[in-house]
């Protein structure tokens, strides 16, 4: 914690050391404290909460629909090997296409609207989750099974009660990593063609050169993704109250 | 008298057409408790999975209350060696979920769950999470979760091997004294003589790999067992008669292989 607190310091100090000394022109690095105050005019002018409000609800659009459409895919391939092989080699394809190449095609197709800023977000998201929802799905220890199967559990009850509360975990780790991902894809969805949006307000910056402002707006992009993040793991054993806590 | 579970000329072989166990030929008499030993790797376990229905045998067949064998179910409980209570399930829950599954009515579930959870002893820690259970609790529950089947043979594979020595012979008089009470046929897969002796009626002699019987002993100890019962001169001429035949069958097979 205290290496922690050291390295951020010494960092800011070095920082507003190049700016003080004239190193680097204010024009492109501006001064931590510059920094500082244009996170809090953003924030105060409140045009940031409409445009964090705009970029949080394609956010859950996208990923309730990716997760939504996942979560079945990865039961089915994670409990039928068979299964797993028709669904996972597309999947796999696209997983490794960066999403920044599918942004002109989704123009192009749905044009610059909502749908396309959520059709990014869902390729971000989408194909890596049924990945992963897939392992998680398949990490379900054999001997549950084995167990459930002396205990003379249909296919569907042993899904139901051992299959589905097994994974749930592993899952929930993977949606809050998903959930980052999807953060970081609405920026970029919002980089082109937007008119709200935390991502938006990075282009309008740029634009007029307020550099201070850009500086702000991913100061306050990375901030909120880290609070997500630490939300989510701090509520987990709220759903998971059988793990023990460590 | 026809046996409960009759095992006829079972072989079971693994990849590489290596033999794993047998043939074996085995009856299990109904209410019989009944202690297989073996050298490790001899293939008891594969024995008990195959007696459970969770694995095939190669050759020859397994007949359970007079009809091929085809899978597993809850008239075979099975307790594992692993601790295998599901840890999202608090220990009355793990004991329910197979009556819900069957159908029983959620309050029926309960009660008749927590007859077994008191019968294994664990009657206050019912609504503790397993991962808050020691490793002989969670067995204990294993066992309590078999049992709740009312199922017609009570099948376990080592399931005091992980415990420590103070557990493990507290588990085995518990043991003894849920057999009196239920009276369920039990096969027990064990390494340690004195356990098999102390628990059985018969124990069972397998070689090593491939595991064949090499001998059957009556256990002739009269019931109820106490903690007594292992200090008499019957006990330890019945463990001395057990082990020279463990013995034995590693010397043969060994022999047998030059």
């Amino acid at each position: 914690m205290r290496t922690t607190v050291a390295t951020c310091c010494v960092f800011l100090l070095l920082w507003q050391a190049a700016v003080s000394t004239g190193l680097a022109p204010a024009a492109f690095l501006p001064a931590p404290l510059a920094v500082l105050s244009a996170a809090g005019h953003l924030l105060a002018s409140g045009i940031y909460f409409d445009d964090l409000a705009a970029s949080m609800s394609r956010v859950l659009v996208a990923f309730g629909l990716s997760l939504a459409l996942a979560l079945p895919l990865a039961y089915m391939a994670g409990t039928s090997y068979r299964m797993g092989g028709v669904i996972l080699p597309l999947i796999g394809f696209f997983r490794y296409t960066p999403v920044a190449a599918f942004v002109p095609l989704c123009i192009l197709w749905i044009g610059i609207g909502e749908p396309e800023k959520v059709a990014i977000i869902f390729i971000g998201t989408f194909f890596q989750l049924v990945v992963m929802l897939t392992d998680a799905v398949r990490a379900v220890p054999e001997e549950y099974y084995r167990v459930a199967r002396t205990l003379g559990g249909t296919r569907f009850q042993v899904l139901r009660d051992v299959t589905v509360p097994a994974s749930a975990s592993a899952i929930y780790d993977s949606l809050r990593l998903g959930l980052g991902w999807a953060w970081s894809y609405v920026v970029l969805a919002e980089l082109v063609a937007a008119t709200t949006g935390v991502g938006y307000r990075l282009v309008e910056a740029q634009r007029f050169m307020r550099t201070a402002d850009v500086f702000a707006g991913i100061l306050l992009v990375g901030l909120v993704g880290l609070l997500l993040d630490v939300v989510l793991e701090y509520i987990k054993p709220v759903f998971f109250p059988w793990q023990t806590r460590r | 008298m026809s046996a409960l579970i009759e095992v006829r000329g079972v072989l079971r072989r693994f990849s590489g057409d290596l033999v794993g166990l047998g043939p074996i030929d085995l009856g299990v008499r109904e209410g019989e408790f009944l202690a297989i030993v073996g050298p490790s790797g001899c293939g008891k376990s594969t024995l008990l999975h195959l007696l459970a229905g969770l694995d095939a045998p190669t050759e020859g067949e397994i007949q359970f209350e007079g009809a091929r064998l085809a899978g597993p179910g809850p008239a075979l409980g099975v307790v594992f060696q692993h601790y295998t209570c599901l840890p999202w399930l608090t220990a009355r829950q793990n004991v329910a979920l197979a009556l819900r599954w069957r159908g029983l009515p959620g309050a029926d579930c309960e009660r008749n769950a927590q007859r077994y959870i008191d019968l294994v002893g664990l009657g206050p820690f019912s609504d503790a999470w397993p991962a808050t259970l020691s490793g002989g609790m969670q067995q204990r529950v294993a066992i309590a979760r078999a049992l709740a089947n009312q199922p017609r043979a009570l099948l376990m594979d080592e399931p005091f091997g992980a415990l420590d020595a103070q557990t493990r012979s507290r588990l085995q008089l518990e043991l003894l004294r849920i057999f009196a009470e239920m009276g369920c046929t039990t096969v027990f897969v064990t390494h340690d003589i004195d356990e098999a002796v102390f628990l059985a009626d018969r124990v069972v002699v397998l070689t090593p790999r491939p595991g064949r019987i090499h001998a059957e002993i009556p256990v002739t100890l009269p019931r109820p067992r106490t903690l007594g019962t292992r200090l008499g001169p019957d006990f330890s001429t019945l463990r001395a008669r057990v082990a020279a035949a463990l013995e034995e069958a590693v010397y043969t097979m060994s022999n047998g292989e030059d």
